[in-house]
Parts: C-alpha cells; sequence; structure tokens
C-alpha cells in the first residue's frame, strides 16, 4: 500500500471507530434495556402468580401455629376420664369443632393417615419405625399428629408411626 | 440470554438465587421452602428417589439408605474419613483409588453423583420458578476446601446439568452480598454458624479481590447442638418435677424436639418463652403436662460452652493471619445460629466490630453467589447498579402539609404522577412548591424549587384536575411538571442534584423524621381533620343552596345549626382531630336526611336529577392565589430556590 492509501486508511479508521464505538455501546444498552424490561415483565408474572398464594401463604402461617393448639385440645379431649361429664365435655368438642371448621374455611383440609396405608413422605413424616404384626411393611401403624394440605400444597405432614417389618 | 444461578451447596441445608435487574433474589423450592435439606434416599423397594424435605421426612424408616452431609465426603478419599463415618447411620466404602463410595439400596454411588442429586432439584425449581432454562451456575464452597474437593463439586453440578463457571469460597460469597468488593484494603471476619458446622474465615478485599488469609472452625457445631441443650433440660426439668423421664417416650420426645426449637427461635427476640406441653404424658394417677418458661439468660447459660467453642478457632485464625482483632473492620454472620444473641455478641467481642446486618443468615451465601454469577452473566455493570433517591420528594398542599410523591430509597430512573385538585372555588392559578425531606409539615423540609401554573378554567374548588408528575433521570436530575387537564395548559421545572448531601447528613434528616414521626403524624392528623371539616361546610352549603328548599324546615334548621356549629368549631385553632372529625360527621348524618327526602319525594313525585360530583378523593393544593380571573391565560412563571 503506497503512503498516501496507507495514511487515508488509517484516517478512515480513526473517523470510523468513534461511530463504531457508539453503535456499539447504543447495541449494548439496547440489549440491556431490553434484558431489563424482560426481566421486569417476568418479575411481575411471577409476583402476580405468588400474589394468589400469598394469602394462602399468609393465612397458612399462622394457621400452622394454631394448629398444635388444636392438636392439644384434641389430646385432652381423648384423655377425658369416663365419668358423667356430658355437657362439659360436649361444650369442649364444640369448641375443637370450631376451630376445625375455621381452619376448614381458610381451605386447609386436614388429613388422618389410617391405618395400614402405605407411607408417603410426600405428605407424612414418619418419626417412628416400630416392629409390627398388624401392619405390613412400610405401612402406617397409626397417626400421631394429623396433616394439613392446601390444594396440592401441603401446609404441615402429618406425624406417623410406620410399620417395621424387619424380617423384609 | 439465560440466567445463571448461584447456588449454595450447604452440608445441612442448600439455597438457590438468581438476579434479576441488578437485584439477588432467593428462589422457593416445589414446597415452597427457600432452603433445601442436602437429603437424598431412595425407597429400596420401590426404587422411588427422594430428595429435599420429603427425603428427611422419610430417614427414620429408611437410615441405610437416607444420604445426608454427603459435603462431609465430597472430594476425599475415604482414609480421610474415619471419624466422620463414625457419625453417619449409612454406608461407606473405598473405591478405586482410594475414593469414597457411599451406599443407597445396594447401589454405590460417589458423593459427587449424590450432591448432583440435590444440585438438580435446584436446577428444576428454579426453572419453574422462573419460567426458563437453566445451563449454567456459580456454586460456593468452604474456604478450607482442597483442589480435589472442588474439582468434585463442579463434577457435580455438570453431572445435575450444570456448567459450573465457578466455584467461589462462601465467605468471599457472604461479602459480596455486603457489597464489601467496594472496599479497599480491609480484613474481614466471616462467622458462619449454622445448620452442623462452624467456620470462621478471615480475609482481605484488595482492589475487588478477596484474598483467603486462614480459616479454622468446629466440623461439628450447629443449630441442632443448641436444640439439644434445651430438650436435655426441659426432660430433666420434668423428671425432677414428675419422676418420668421423657426421653424413653419417642412420642414425648418429638413434641420436646418442636418445642425446643420454637423455643430457642422465640428467645431471638423475646426475653422469656413459654414451653406449654399439655398431655406430654401420663401415669398410674392421670395425664401430666410440662409447663415452664425459658428465659434468655438461661438458654445463654446452658448453650455457654458451645458459644464458647466458637473462641478457640476464631483466635487461632486471626493468630494464622498474623493479625489482631483490631485489623479487623468489617464481620459478617452467615447462618441460622447467627440469629441468636450470645452469638452475636460473642462475635462482636472476638472481632471488635457491630457484624453487617440486613441480609437473612440462611440466604446470604447463596445471594453472593447469584451475585457472582450476574458479574460473570454480565449482569452487574456500571450501568446497571442504579441509584437511589436519598429523600423524600413532593409538594406542599393545603395546610402546609407535604405530600410524597417520590418515597427515599424508590430506585431512579423513576417517573411518579398524581393528580391534584384547587383548594377554593374559582381558583385559577396554582402554586407547585417542591419539597424535599422526611418530615410532615413543608416548612420543615428543603423548598427545592417552585412554580406557578396559571390559566386554570374557574371551577368549584376540587373540580380541576391538575396533573403533577416527577420524573428523575438516572444522573438524579428531577424534573416536575404541572398539566390542567381540560385546558392543556404545561409548566415546568428542572432542578439539578445541587444539594447532593452526604450519607451522615441524609441519616441525619431521616432519624430526625424518626423522632419527630408522633409529633409529626399528630399534625398531619390535625390538618387532615380540619380539611375535611372545612370540605364538609362546603359541600353542605352547597348541598343547601341546591336543594335545601326540598327539605322540611326542621330539617333546613338542624343542618343549618350542624354547618354553623362546625364552623365554630374550625375557627376555633384549639379545636383537636376528634372534634372536628366527630363534628364533621354529625353533619354528614344530619346532610342524610336530605338525600332521603329528595328519594322519598321522588317516589311521589319523580324528578330527574344530577349526579353528586363527589372530588372527595381529590387531593387539594395550597395556593397563593385565590380566586384570580385571569381570562387572559398569563403563562405560569417559575423560579428556582
Amino acid at each position: 500500500m503506497n503512503p498516501e492509501d496507507e495514511k487515508n486508511s488509517n484516517l478512515e479508521e480513526i473517523m470510523e471507530s468513534p461511530l463504531a464505538i457508539a453503535e456499539q455501546e447504543r447495541d449494548q444498552m439496547k440489549a440491556l434495556a431490553q434484558r431489563t424490561q424482560a426481566d421486569f415483565v417476568n418479575y411481575k408474572r411471577r409476583m402476580e402468580e405468588e400474589r394468589q398464594l400469598i394469602s394462602q401463604v399468609s393465612a397458612g402461617r399462622v394457621i400452622v401455629r394454631i394448629l398444635s393448639i388444636v392438636d392439644d385440645l384434641g389430646r385432652a379431649i381423648d384423655l377425658v376420664p369416663q365419668a358423667d361429664n356430658g355437657e362439659w365435655l360436649d361444650g369442649i368438642n364444640l369448641i375443637l369443632q370450631n376451630l376445625e371448621s375455621l381452619i376448614a374455611a381458610e381451605g386447609f383440609e386436614k388429613f388422618v393417615p389410617l391405618p395400614g396405608e402405605a407411607f408417603d413422605p410426600g405428605k407424612h413424616e414418619a418419626i417412628h419405625y416400630l416392629e409390627s404384626k398388624e401392619q405390613p411393611h412400610g405401612c402406617v401403624i397409626n397417626t400421631f399428629r394429623a396433616g394439613y394440605i392446601a390444594g396440592e400444597r401441603v401446609l404441615r405432614p402429618a406425624q406417623v408411626i410406620v410399620a417395621n417389618d424387619s424380617s423384609k | 440470554m439465560a440466567k445463571v444461578i448461584g447456588i449454595d451447596l450447604g452440608t445441612t441445608n442448600s439455597a438457590v438465587a438468581v438476579m434479576e435487574a441488578g437485584e439477588p433474589t432467593v428462589l422457593e423450592n416445589s414446597e415452597g421452602g427457600r432452603t433445601t435439606p442436602s437429603v437424598v434416599a431412595v425407597n429400596p423397594k420401590s426404587g422411588e428417589q427422594y430428595v429435599g424435605m420429603v427425603a428427611k421426612r422419610q430417614a427414620v424408616t429408611n437410615p441405610e439408605n437416607t444420604l445426608y452431609s454427603v459435603k462431609r465426603l465430597i472430594g476425599r478419599k475415604y482414609n480421610e474419613i474415619e471419624s466422620e463415618k463414625k457419625t453417619l447411620s449409612y454406608e461407606t466404602k473405598s473405591g478405586k483409588s482410594g475414593d469414597v463410595l457411599v451406599t443407597m439400596s445396594n447401589r454405590d454411588y460417589t458423593p459427587p453423583e449424590i450432591s448432583a442429586k440435590v444440585l438438580q432439584k435446584l436446577k428444576a425449581d428454579a426453572e419453574t420458578k422462573l419460567g426458563e432454562s437453566i445451563g449454567q451456575a456459580v456454586i460456593t464452597v468452604p474456604a478450607y476446601f482442597n483442589d480435589s474437593q472442588r474439582q468434585a463439586t463442579k463434577d457435580a453440578g455438570e453431572i445435575a446439568g450444570l456448567e459450573v463457571l465457578r466455584i467461589i469460597n462462601e465467605p468471599t460469597a457472604a461479602s459480596l452480598a455486603y457489597g464489601l468488593d467496594k472496599h479497599d484494603d480491609e480484613v474481614i471476619a466471616v462467622f458462619d454458624l449454622g445448620g452442623g458446622t462452624f467456620d470462621i474465615s478471615i480475609l482481605h478485599i484488595g482492589e475487588g479481590v478477596f484474598e483467603v488469609k486462614s480459616t479454622n472452625g468446629d466440623t461439628h457445631l450447629g443449630g441442632d447442638d443448641f436444640d439439644q441443650k434445651i430438650i436435655e433440660w426441659l426432660a430433666d426439668e420434668f423428671k425432677k418435677d414428675q419422676g418420668i423421664d421423657l426421653r424413653d417416650d419417642r412420642m414425648a420426645l418429638q413434641r420436646l424436639k418442636e418445642a425446643a426449637e420454637r423455643a430457642k427461635i422465640e428467645l431471638s427476640t423475646l426475653q422469656q418463652a413459654e414451653i406449654n406441653l399439655p398431655f406430654i404424658t401420663a401415669d398410674a394417677s392421670g395425664p401430666k403436662h410440662l409447663t415452664t418458661n425459658l428465659s434468655r439468660a438461661k438458654l445463654e447459660q446452658l448453650c455457654a460452652d458451645l458459644v464458647k467453642r466458637t473462641v478457640g478457632p476464631c483466635q487461632q485464625a486471626l493468630k494464622d493471619a498474623g493479625l489482631a482483632t483490631s485489623d479487623v473492620a468489617e464481620v459478617v454472620l452467615v447462618g441460622g445460629m447467627t440469629r441468636m444473641p450470645a452469638v452475636i455478641e460473642k462475635a462482636k467481642e472476638l472481632f471488635g466490630k457491630d457484624p453487617n446486618k440486613g441480609v437473612n443468615p440462611d440466604e446470604v451465601v447463596a445471594v453472593g453467589a447469584a451475585i457472582q454469577a450476574g458479574v460473570l452473566q454480565g449482569d452487574v455493570k456500571d450501568v446497571l447498579l442504579l441509584d437511589v433517591t436519598p429523600l423524600t420528594l413532593g409538594i406542599e398542599t393545603l395546610g402546609g402539609v407535604a405530600t410524597p410523591l417520590i418515597k427515599r430509597n424508590t430506585t431512579i430512573p423513576t417517573s411518579h404522577t398524581e393528580v391534584f385538585s384547587t383548594a377554593a372555588d374559582g381558583q385559577t392559578a396554582v402554586s407547585i412548591r417542591v419539597l424535599q425531606g422526611e418530615r410532615t409539615m413543608a416548612e420543615e423540609n428543603k423548598t427545592q424549587g417552585q412554580f406557578d401554573l396559571d390559566g386554570i378554567a374557574p371551577a368549584p374548588r376540587g373540580v380541576p384536575q391538575i396533573d403533577v408528575t416527577f420524573d428523575i433521570d438516572a444522573n438524579g436530575i428531577l424534573n416536575v411538571s404541572a398539566k390542567d387537564k381540560a385546558t392543556g395548559k404545561e409548566q415546568s421545572i428542572t432542578i439539578t442534584a445541587s444539594s447532593g448531601l452526604a450519607r451522615e447528613e441524609i441519616d441525619q434528616l431521616v432519624k430526625e423524621a424518626e423522632e419527630h414521626a408522633e409529633e409529626d403524624a399528630l399534625r398531619r392528623e390535625l390538618i387532615e381533620a380540619r380539611n375535611l371539616a372545612d370540605n364538609s361546610v362546603y359541600q353542605a352549603e352547597k348541598m343547601m343552596s341546591e336543594h335545601g328548599e326540598k327539605v322540611s324546615e326542621d330539617i333546613k334548621t338542624e343542618i343549618e345549626t350542624k354547618i354553623a356549629e362546625l364552623k365554630a368549631v374550625l375557627a376555633n385553632e384549639t379545636s383537636d382531630s376528634q372534634t372536628l372529625r366527630s363534628s364533621a360527621e354529625d353533619l354528614a348524618h344530619s346532610l342524610q336526611k336530605i338525600g332521603e327526602a329528595m328519594y322519598s319525594q321522588s317516589a311521589e313525585d319523580p324528578i330527574e336529577t344530577d349526579p353528586v360530583n363527589d372530588n372527595e378523593g381529590a387531593d387539594d393544593e395550597g395556593t397563593d392565589d385565590e380566586g384570580t380571573d385571569d381570562e387572559g391565560t398569563v403563562d405560569g412563571e417559575y423560579r428556582e430556590v
């Protein structure tokens, strides 16, 4: 290349580069803006989905704390001595019923795994593993604490005792 | 461009976070939890695999096939894990080249294969949450992990279908979460007390690079140990009291465990926790209950030796780094147990500094990993590190109140528009006074600028609609405009970020606002009550002039009396907000009789009535120009202060 051409070529490079740089930066900024906008739109969509869960989740949190009291009330009733407590016991039973209705009305369904039901860690928590002649291996012997489910979401797993047939 | 996730692959629990528009967000798993237990299991009969909380729930029935704390084994040789083996309920063996193998349902796995299952779940749950495919991740490891352990963790990622862009140290990730990478030539102590291990790391940050100066810790010290102390205490107290050892009763023990964990958490914020476990057990004499109180002081006494176990490692770490307590500039806390006040105190005592707060200690490592992921992806550039407006911006409204339009700490650029109106009938100009500050009264805030908008069509008060827009660009330049929707007339003012307040000044202003919050709230309440009362008088008089002849003299007199009473209350400068509100309500109640009379009359004699124009919702505006007649549409003038 002759010096004149070289000089022109260099000049072109020098003149081109600010434009090229500016174009590059513009493209980067455009991509950034698009990505940020997309992020925002996606975030909004997710928040909308979660918003529908949120009130249920918030109610769920409060209800989970109440559940242990419901459990205790249930225990109390189960252990009432077999004396003539008639009206008094009926009253306590009604209180428990009211509490359980309130929980159900919030969309939280109580479930109590039955003896013989297959143990399902998706909904059950095994707290003991015992030898059992009555129940098949890997099945529920009895439920220690009821579980609660809201739609597909397990609010609180049921606590169960699972049968262990050690011969198997 | 697909997102890169940041993963804290923990010994006991794992977490995932991702950058979204420049901010790290922790992603919930499919069960709704923000952390996922690092547990994997297989049902030996059905072959079904479980990961996370579900795996944990069946652990009691399947201990040999439930794998946990695999992080203790990853990247290590079999002859290195002698002491760890003893704490594990599953089988470990030596593979070829002396590597560790774990057994699950009669099949051998390498630790990376097991960790990969946890990572797979985290990946799948993140994809579900984000609604897009994830192919890359940043994964954290302890600072003391050697090359083999790091490589094995990377392998776990690859097996899970993730390209691991980087393996970063957990204490570095935690420091990133607090923005400590912006600091220079400083020593950072990262105090990590979580699920099952305690780690102390001394880092140095210089020119954006973190260097690990030393590490130390206790590989078997965590939250469960603290719970156990409480369980033992509860059982001992009960045994003393009732002669029954609850530890022999599996069901009772389960309840004790849950109560202990709850009490521990409560005592991080309360001084006392009540523990009531009705019908915990029974004997020949009947049911037994456990009722007791655990004070924070007692808990600290019970756990004193556990907290003390953090001291030796911290002191040794400083010594190994060749540093003194006074050299430490920042302290970062990681792990749920660092919520306990006694632990925070100990960290403060050991390093002489208040620990950084604000990020959830269970999530701080995942957050830092996400930030690193964002940097590698190219998200976090200077341009994306957006600024915030440091103080609230607003305008002065009726009664001298400062009405906010853009709250402080709003990310900029941003724009906000609200509709305002006039305060007096026939008002044809409004004055916009732009304020900056946190106080309720306009005079207590800084005036940034002021301008007038003239040429508003004369109308009853509250009828004109004036759009006031605050727009701040990325450089912090504020543009305030006011536009009359009816006439289209517009005026605006541009305010550059002239004051450039220092951090301390801003903090001081915010603090002052907080100190005066109650008094400011009362003033605001009084002004709002006055505005309400004033508007009630106006509306009542308007109603009476338009419809007064439709009601009986009795009702008319009643309403006029109530109007006069309310006016008197308004005229009395000492009237409190309650008096103003109840008088206004009284008047409103009487006014309803006009409506009743009109409707009963229309039932006898149908009359067409126009709907009442209710302007209660529109804010009123303070103005200097009451009732000026400017048919000549003079352009609004403005001046910048």
